[in-house]
């Protein structure tokens, strides 16, 4: 009796966890069914019927496919690229030996610490001598030195890949290339799809990164599209407010849902002690 | 293949402790040698700098005629067998036997061709689209036989394979490698913490204990010539009785007094021994020098009175337990008389097998 009490709290309190984090997002699709004038007229939990004219308020207003495209190209390739340099250089950590290596590894983890904003001006400028300011490819190359990514990947790959295996591949005659395409880096993929994932969706979310570097409408990316809708002074749309950003978040709630287990063994495996 | 050659090769970590010290040997073209000591002698080190995976800090390494130092391990034309196998586990058993073939640049109809060929050599030809985790502990070690065999190298490198196996399969093992190496008359290096393992595969025994080697030899040898206490303890299952004693004269004999009984040494072992007459020694005697007298008529010397602590009937043998010279010591008697705990009875050394070593350096005096 006892045990099925305590059981049926946990469950409560569940629940109620889940709600708290699925409300907000109901809410959000449901605001964007509804006018303006109804959202301040108050809360609801039932659909609207103003789906269609939010919808065109939208299409009419910004440009949101284009924002939707562009996003999706630069988190993409961030996903890619990040996990992919994050990788090789927590390869490196792991399995090699190299004068000033715990310094560097110390200015990676350092770097945690500084808050994306303090390096925008000097990275503003950087993108100005290399002439690629106002170009998808600043923001990706931004995004792909992932600091987390490497410390979380250090840790994955002492889990899971042992020293005895890069020793042998080494003794098979493989160059340190082929050791990390061929041996290591299969045996990394569940934490470095992790890594990319929360790249991913970090990325795309990233708002004052895009709106330092891009200046051209047709490369704006979905966050400062969104924010368009925010800045007439008169009078706030705020049901295509609600329906831009429900779709904005569409494609982060897909890939979350396609690679939930990936994210998964991921995490697990990391925590796995050979 | 190659003959392998280590002169004068040291390895120290950071704080220059020495874990292998000016080992000198050589390995012969075809030869089984086998490294075996405690944990942590160095065996496994010396086969490291071997392999190229652990950097030589002094002394020389040759290959055939090369000198191979600064050579990393894929231009070694080494192969190796790993303790845990080290197969890649997101590859089939095709793919890891032919990993280092396809590192190489090997024409892939002669890959398939030596593949094969080990497939069928070692019985896994059912098994070559399976990955490791779906293979049992004896499959997996084949495979990892297998990734070094194809490859031909001039020198296989063993790193305690059968340690992970259980008993029977691991005696079973045994045979099979041993079988393997006479097959393809490679030259091969063998580490093993099992002294057994040791004497019934090598060519050679190399006893390695705190980095230095203590004795190269056959088995043979290095069970009835130990070199010192070391060895003479460390090879031999029971271990054996190493007493201390005193040598005394009695007129042109020499004597081994052992507590208060006294053995005569056979002329050749006393000449050998004279000059530490009167002084404190180790006398070594392995089990199965300890012979139980039977027959109270019979004459023998060398007999002693010993009272029985501890005894384990084997059904062919027994292992009887004593105390001698505050040690506890055994012998290797066989099924005849009967033997009871706390009992004393009459047992006597055979002398002429016997070995005296220095107290302090613990060096074979009588060889």
């Amino acid at each position: 009796m006892k045990h099925s009490l305590i059981k049926l709290a946990i469950y409560a309190f569940l629940v109620g966890v889940l709600l708290i984090c699925i409300v907000p997002f109901y809410l959000m699709i449901v605001n964007g069914t509804r006018s303006a004038a109804d959202i301040n007229a108050g809360v609801s939990f039932i659909p609207g019927s103003y789906l269609v004219q939010n919808f065109k308020s939208i299409t009419s207003q910004l440009n949101m496919f284009t924002g939707l495209r562009n996003t999706a190209v630069v988190c993409t390739a961030i996903m890619i690229v990040s996990s992919y340099v994050a990788g090789l250089t927590a390869f490196s950590i792991v399995f090699y030996e190299y004068r000033f290596k715990k310094l560097l590894f110390g200015i990676i983890l350092a770097s945690l610490m500084l808050p994306q904003a303090l390096g925008l001006i000097g990275y503003f400028d950087l993108c100005i001598k290399l002439n690629i300011l106002d170009t998808l490819s600043a923001l990706i190359f931004a995004g792909a030195a992932n600091a987390a990514g490497v410390f979380f990947l250090k840790q994955y790959t002492q889990s899971v890949i042992p020293l005895a295996l890069i020793q042998a591949a080494r003794v098979d005659g493989a160059s340190e290339l082929r050791i990390f395409h061929r041996i290591a880096l299969p045996m990394m993929l569940p934490g470095m799809a992790s890594i990319g994932i929360f790249s991913f969706v970090f990325n795309w979310n990233n708002y004052i990164l895009p709106l330092t570097i891009i200046s051209t409408p047709e490369k704006y990316t979905i966050s400062m599209i969104i924010n368009q809708l925010n800045s007439t002074v008169y009078f706030r749309d705020f049901g295509a407010i609600y329906l831009g950003i429900a779709i904005s978040i569409i494609p982060i709630l897909v890939v979350f849902v396609l690679f939930s287990k990936v994210i998964i063994k991921g995490i697990a495996g990391g925590s796995i002690d050979k | 293949m190659a003959q392998l050659k280590l002169e004068n090769v040291c390895k120290a970590y950071t704080g220059k402790i020495l874990t292998v010290k000016d080992v000198n040997l050589q390995v012969n073209d075809g030869e089984l040698m086998v490294f075996v000591g405690p944990s942590g002698c160095g065996k496994s080190t010396t086969l490291r700098m071997i392999a190229g995976l652990e950097e030589i800090t002094s002394g020389k390494l040759y290959i055939g005629n090369r000198v191979v130092n600064s050579v990393t391990p894929k231009d070694r034309n080494i192969a190796m067998v790993f303790q845990n196998y080290a197969l890649y586990p997101h590859m089939t058993v095709y793919d890891n036997i032919a990993f280092g073939l396809r590192s190489q640049k090997v024409p892939k109809g002669e890959i398939d061709k030596r593949v094969m060929e080990a497939a069928e050599m070692l019985v896994l030809t059912d098994k070559l689209q399976k990955k490791p985790k779906h293979l049992s502990g004896g499959e997996r070690q084949r495979v990892a036989v297998g990734r070094a065999v194809v490859r031909k190298p001039e020198v296989f490198l063993f790193d305690e394979p059968l340690s992970n196996l259980d008993a029977t399969l691991r005696e079973k093992m045994r045979v099979q490698l041993r079988q393997l190496q006479l097959k393809l008359k490679t030259t091969v290096v063998y580490v093993t913490h099992d002294q057994v393992e040791a004497m019934t595969m090598g060519d050679r025994i190399c006893v390695m204990n705190k980095g230095v080697i203590q004795q190269v030899d056959t088995p043979h040898n290095l069970y009835n010539k130990p070199k010192n206490t070391f060895v003479a303890k460390f090879i031999g299952s029971p271990q054996a009785n190493v007493v201390d004693a005193q040598l005394v004269q009695d007129n042109d004999k020499v004597l081994v007094k052992i507590e208060n009984s006294q053995f005569e040494l056979p002329k050749e072992k006393a000449d050998k021994v004279k000059k530490y007459v009167g002084k404190s020694v180790l006398c070594c005697l392995r089990p199965e020098m300890i012979n139980h007298v039977v027959d109270q008529e019979c004459q023998v010397i060398n007999k002693i009175q010993l009272e029985v602590n501890v005894m384990e009937d084997l059904g062919h043998e027994r292992l009887v337990y004593f105390p001698l010279t505050g040690k506890e010591c055994v012998a290797r008697i066989g099924s005849r008389g009967s033997i009871e705990i706390g009992k004393k009875y009459t047992f006597c050394f055979d002398m002429e097998r016997c070995h005296i070593f220095d107290k302090d350096s613990g060096e074979n005096i009588s060889l």
